[in-house]
């Protein structure tokens, strides 16, 4: 999964190389050197790019829509005056995703149980009990954790706002 | 008894009291047919309960009875795991590291603070920090591709 920012636009784009877009039609496969990506545009919105790979640049070549193939600055022309080539660079791009995973490890701070990613951000002390009203709600005692089973594992958390569900019932 | 995620918990079933290995806790069959499992509940030693209201068949009087259906199992993993996350709650340790298993308010295992969510494995302050740099990261990357650009203008023009 490669992230990339439109430099002209400074829009993020998340570039699946691994995903092929089935639903582009025959003769329009991508040429030597050239990859076809599944992009997710900010307002969730999915399209296929064609990109060109030059070092460490990834160069926008075009936009499908499904059925055709629109230059790129066609299809950016409205918000794209000066430039006609969309540049794509790795190093903000990564900035931002660091960004982003970091501001979600940040609202989920308050996630019961949540378990954080970074090593870094793992607080010293485990047990940090608030109060509750449910009265399954229980916090385990420091370095404590509750034990469960699913069909895949064993997973351990301490999450525990636990309930009686019906197939238990 | 299921966590949020839909994963059952383990615990020691007041059903079976010599069972040494943790195992699924359940309710009262028979109970939970008549819709008679009432204010479940957690209690500070792990105790799941609830209270079910039968009928005296001599008075006819209804009253309520605690039932206990077991204890839930706590673990305990050596000093220094890294526990290996598998969802945004749920961690497992690395293989070959063996938990020690207990009871909450027995052996080395402190009681549980009833009515109460334990908030999540983030450090706030220390996120705050890392989210600042990220920031600020961004910025210098932002401001160096600006350079770039504004400098192969430049050569462009005097190309030109």
């Amino acid at each position: 999964l490669v992230r990339a920012t439109f430099a002209p636009q400074s829009r993020a784009l998340a570039l699946d190389r691994r995903q092929s877009p089935a639903a582009l039609p025959a003769g329009r496969n991508p040429i030597a050197k050239r990859t076809l990506c599944r992009a997710a545009l900010p307002n969730g919105e999915a399209v296929d790019l064609l990109v060109q790979q030059r070092g460490d640049v990834l160069r926008l070549v075009a936009i499908y829509d499904g059925r055709s193939a629109a230059p790129a600055w066609c299809a950016h022309r409205d918000r794209c005056h000066s430039e006609r080539k969309l540049m794509i660079n790795p190093g903000p791009a990564q900035a931002l995703s660091e960004l982003a995973a970091r501001t979600q490890e940040m609202l989920s701070a308050y996630a019961p149980g949540y378990e954080t990613t970074y090593h870094d951000l793992r607080s010293a002390t485990l047990a940090r009990p608030k109060p509750a009203l449910d009265p399954m709600s229980v916090s385990g005692p420091e370095g404590g954790y509750f034990m469960g089973v699913d069909k895949r594992a064993k997973p351990f958390t301490r999450a525990t706002e636990a309930s009686l569900s019906p197939a238990e019932r | 008894v299921t966590f949020p995620d839909g994963s059952a918990a383990l615990g020691y079933p007041a059903a079976n009291p010599g069972s040494s290995t943790p195992q699924r806790l359940r309710v009262d069959p028979v109970d939970a047919a008549l819709g008679r499992v009432n204010d479940a509940h957690v209690e500070a030693d792990g105790t799941v309960a609830y209270s079910r209201t039968v009928i005296d068949p001599k008075t006819s009087k209804p009253s309520k009875e605690r039932v206990a259906i077991g204890r839930v199992a706590l673990a305990r993993f050596p000093a220094g795991t890294e526990l290996q996350r598998v969802t945004a709650t749920h961690a497992t340790p690395p293989a070959g590291v063996v938990p020690t298993v207990g009871k909450p308010s027995e052996g080395t295992f402190g009681a549980l603070a009833t009515q109460s969510r334990d908030l999540g494995s983030v450090d706030f302050e220390a996120g705050l920090v890392q989210l600042r740099e990220a920031l600020l990261a961004l910025d210098a990357m932002s401001a160096g591709a600006q350079v770039e650009a504004r400098e192969s203008k430049t050569a462009l023009d005097l190309i030109k």
